[in-house]
């Protein structure tokens, strides 16, 4: 589910890798919006 | 303090599902090298901060009794650590005011979460370099997958309020 995060941190360590994980989810949500089939499986998500 | 007033002006406008509280400052002094303004600075952003951006954030989930909050605490959060006295006692702080959140707001549908890791293998980490095996810290990826599964695959009866991460292997 597509969800509303306000993420306060830098450029760097468990930030920079939390911003790549979410912003992988937000394309997968805009992907399966739009009926495209993603193509990810659940490893993709986390790496 | 102004840049904090006109952000939190800024973020009032909008509902948030999860606030994610990441920054932190870390430093080895001695208390007799601590200064005024070295004391105010640590203070200010690993824990002053977290409150103030947590007041307009949580008067919008509560008006939609609904939301989560995620802050990073330390094994300093529970512990003393000789020439962190400064570092310490703001973790210590961010710990008491998440354990106060948390139960002011439980019933509300608020999820209050502090996190707290052993050292993590990234820069804040590296004061810490000396003597130590770097490569034994936490993973940064394995916290952000952890941050990552509290706030998408949320249990309906239970929610866990303090995580403590240990390192697995210290050589």
């Amino acid at each position: 589910m597509k969800k509303n995060i306000l993420l306060i941190g830098s450029d760097s360590g468990i930030a920079k890798n939390l911003i790549e994980i979410l912003l992988i989810m937000e394309t997968i949500y805009s992907q399966l919006q739009e009926g495209i089939s993603a193509n990810l499986n659940h490893s993709n998500i986390f790496r | 303090m102004e840049d904090i007033k006109k952000f939190n002006k800024e973020i009032s406008k909008y509902f948030f599902d999860s606030l994610i509280f990441l920054p932190g400052i870390f430093s080895i002094k001695s208390i007799n090298e601590e200064n005024e303004m070295s004391i105010f600075n640590d203070l200010m952003v690993n824990l002053t901060a977290p409150m103030l951006i947590t007041v307009p954030v949580i008067k919008n989930m509560l008006l939609k009794n609904n939301g989560t909050l995620i802050y990073i605490g330390s094994s300093s959060s529970y512990a003393g650590f000789k020439n962190t006295s400064v570092y310490c006692s703001s973790k210590h702080g961010l710990l008491g005011f998440c354990r106060a959140l948390a139960d002011e707001t439980r019933e509300k549908n608020i999820r209050t979460t502090l996190i707290s890791p052993g050292s993590i293998n990234t820069k804040m980490a590296s004061p810490l370099i000396q003597g130590n095996n770097f490569e034994s810290f936490i993973d940064p990826n394995e916290v952000s997958d952890l941050i990552f599964e509290l706030i998408y695959n949320q249990s309906k009866s239970m929610w866990q309020e303090e995580i403590i991460l240990k390192r697995r292997s210290y050589s």
